[in-house]
């Protein structure tokens, strides 16, 4: 039996709690994801396959190869614009076997007192959402699985999950999660809760926790690791205290769930509100503030990722030696290259950085009238002129994926989170953006892969491989 | 910081028209003791927070310095209008425990009569 679950769908209502992609988002004091792991462990599956999305570096860089669960975890990659089931239909056969799916963030509550799974003896099992869509299924009935593949809309009745002593529950909101933290780390912690340094009358805290002698806690409690609470700090009941937080002195957490990596200021009351960073949710009314106060909230660590900090530097360096160098072989061929009517610049709205909208030029040979001039004008790089201006500007990188247009393609700039629009991108054969997913693929692609060291070979690349094309076959140079 | 300050009858509203954060309370509490100074026998204060969006540790910090001033002068002072996200800051600060907060001007000034 193999199991798939589907961890690169857009879930919006997570957006409010940060970068934290939804499955790794803390459940007691544990990430989501595993939660599901753990039910494969108790299902006796191995072999389960991740498909990945938003966030696909650090749900690989959390699971890996599966070691710490004695999983075998590979994966794939969420094609845009694809149903989640249509994985399943690229190759069919290898689910018959067994298929535990799941594709959507769904909880999966542990019924029995002892919080232990019957073992399973087979059968068909399904979690169907609201709308009626299957969120989940657990199957080794080759004919029910042949017939979801299909259609999962065809695929006939089965048993619920609450049969094998689960009650699946689906996360939809800020409100949900935030109850599921409560409910997790409540009367039923033992279930759910690990170890970690100590488990006892429903408390539970990590390793490298510094709690002075002064600090009051009130079960139940889930701390996580590496924590520090300042003197006179009363925690719980019900507290979600995150991995890497800092709890100053004399502050009241109860009720509440504080994400890793949180500072809480002293003497302050957090009661039935969720902390993230320099964020304050509160999950009933779904009202997010944001407050530039490190003497109340902030974040833990710097926000400033230096690799970044890094490329943008290098990038505007260039930037600026493109534009000195280029700026009179622009202002002598441009203006032949117009009058000639091989080309123009064509002003299209993108997404820039830092969630802005603004108009960027692309040039576009003349169907039928590509010539030596314009592929002289390409060859010379002359095409990313305006870019290169831009970059001085700041709004974009001289290095990244093709900037997503603005508005038709706003839905795919919603899917990524970490979106790096350049001059000088990536892949820069058209026939791969246009593919589906294609540019959803780079763009993700690009998100976890990028470093200083893959600019520098985009700009030598982009440098050298147009004059030696324009030297060798003389073609029209594309992109 | 640009303040609107009106009487209505013996209670004084106080309008701060942006943020109140760091950069700008001082001017704000400068402002409020003038115009303190220039009303002799006014006590009671509404201090309207409808038009803040945003209030950091230095504003709490300053409307219990002005909360000080004019109980010494025998009077109290009122929060009106608080928007959602500056509530939630009185909640973790506990400022909600010490200031009196009435959801319109209207409600304040009574109180305050």
């Amino acid at each position: 039996m193999k199991a798939v679950f589907h961890t690169g769908l857009i879930q919006s209502w997570t957006a409010s709690l940060g970068d934290i992609p939804w499955p790794l988002l803390p459940v007691g004091n544990r990430p989501f994801l595993e939660y599901w792991f753990e039910v494969c462990i108790d299902l006796g599956i191995k072999d389960v396959r991740l498909i990945l999305g938003e966030g696909a570096e650090f749900v690989e860089a959390y699971a890996r190869e599966g070691a710490p669960w004695g999983l075998s975890i590979t994966y794939s990659f969420l094609k845009e614009g694809r149903s989640p089931d249509s994985f399943l239909r690229r190759s069919p056969n290898v689910w018959e076997d067994g298929l535990f799916y799941l594709c959507a963030p769904v909880f999966l509550y542990r019924l029995s007192d002892s919080g232990e799974v019957p073992r399973f003896r087979g059968g068909t099992f399904v979690h169907q959402g609201q709308d009626g869509a299957v969120n989940g299924l657990l199957s080794d009935n080759p004919e029910f699985l042949r017939t979801f593949i299909a259609n999962p809309e065809a695929a006939p009745a089965a048993s619920s999950f609450e049969m094998l002593k689960f009650r699946p529950s689906r996360i939809n909101s800020v409100k949900e999660y935030f109850d599921l933290n409560m409910s997790v780390v409540g009367p039923e912690a033992k279930h759910y809760l690990r170890p970690g340094y100590s488990v006892k009358d429903d408390v539970s805290i990590g390793f490298n926790v510094i709690l002075p002698p002064s600090v009051t806690i009130t079960p139940p409690v889930a701390i996580g690791n590496n924590c520090r609470l300042g003197a006179m700090t009363s925690v719980g009941p019900l507290a979600v205290v995150g991995n890497h937080t800092i709890i100053d002195r004399q502050t009241e957490l109860s009720e509440c769930v504080i994400l890793d990596g949180t500072y809480v200021g002293s003497g302050l009351e957090i009661r039935g509100k969720i902390v993230v960073g320099n964020r304050l949710i509160d999950p009933g009314s779904g009202v997010v503030a944001e407050i530039d106060d490190p003497l109340l909230v902030a974040p833990v660590r710097s926000v400033v990722q230096w690799g970044d900090v890094l490329r943008a530097v290098f990038g505007w360096l260039c930037a600026v030696l493109f534009v000195l160098s280029q700026a009179v072989p622009f202002a002598v061929l441009y203006p032949l290259v117009k009058v000639s009517r091989k080309g123009r610049f064509r002003k299209t709205s993108v997404h820039l950085g830092r969630g802005r909208v603004g108009p960027l030029f692309e040039f576009v040979p003349c169907p039928g009238r590509i010539s030596g001039l314009a592929n002289l004008f390409q060859a010379l790089n002359l095409d990313l002129f305006p870019g290169f201006c831009r970059v001085l500007t700041g709004q974009i990188w001289l290095c990244g994926v093709k900037p997503v247009r603005s508005p038709e393609e706003d839905s795919l700039r919603r899917q990524v989170r970490e979106y790096f629009p350049g001059v000088i991108v990536i892949d820069t054969d058209e026939r791969d953006y246009a593919e589906p997913g294609g540019h959803l693929a780079h763009a993700l692609f690009y998100a976890r892969f990028r470093s200083l060291f893959s600019d520098v070979r985009m700009v030598l690349t982009l440098i050298f491989s147009r004059p030696l094309k324009f030297l060798s076959a003389r073609e029209p140079i594309k992109g | 910081m640009n303040v609107q300050f009106e009487e209505r009858g013996a209670v004084g509203v106080v309008t701060p028209q942006e943020s109140m954060t760091a950069d700008n309370v001082d001017s704000l509490r400068d402002q409020f003791v003038d115009w303190l100074g220039r009303t002799g026998g006014m006590t009671n204060v509404v201090v309207n927070l409808a038009k803040v969006d945003f209030m950091d540790s230095s504003g709490l910090g300053t409307l219990i310095a002005l909360l000080k001033r004019v109980s010494e002068r025998g009077g109290d002072l009122k929060i009106a209008c608080l928007p959602k996200k500056v509530r939630m800051v009185f909640e973790i600060t506990r400022a909600h425990k010490i200031f009196e907060i009435a959801d319109s001007v209207d409600e304040a000034v009574k109180l305050s009569q």
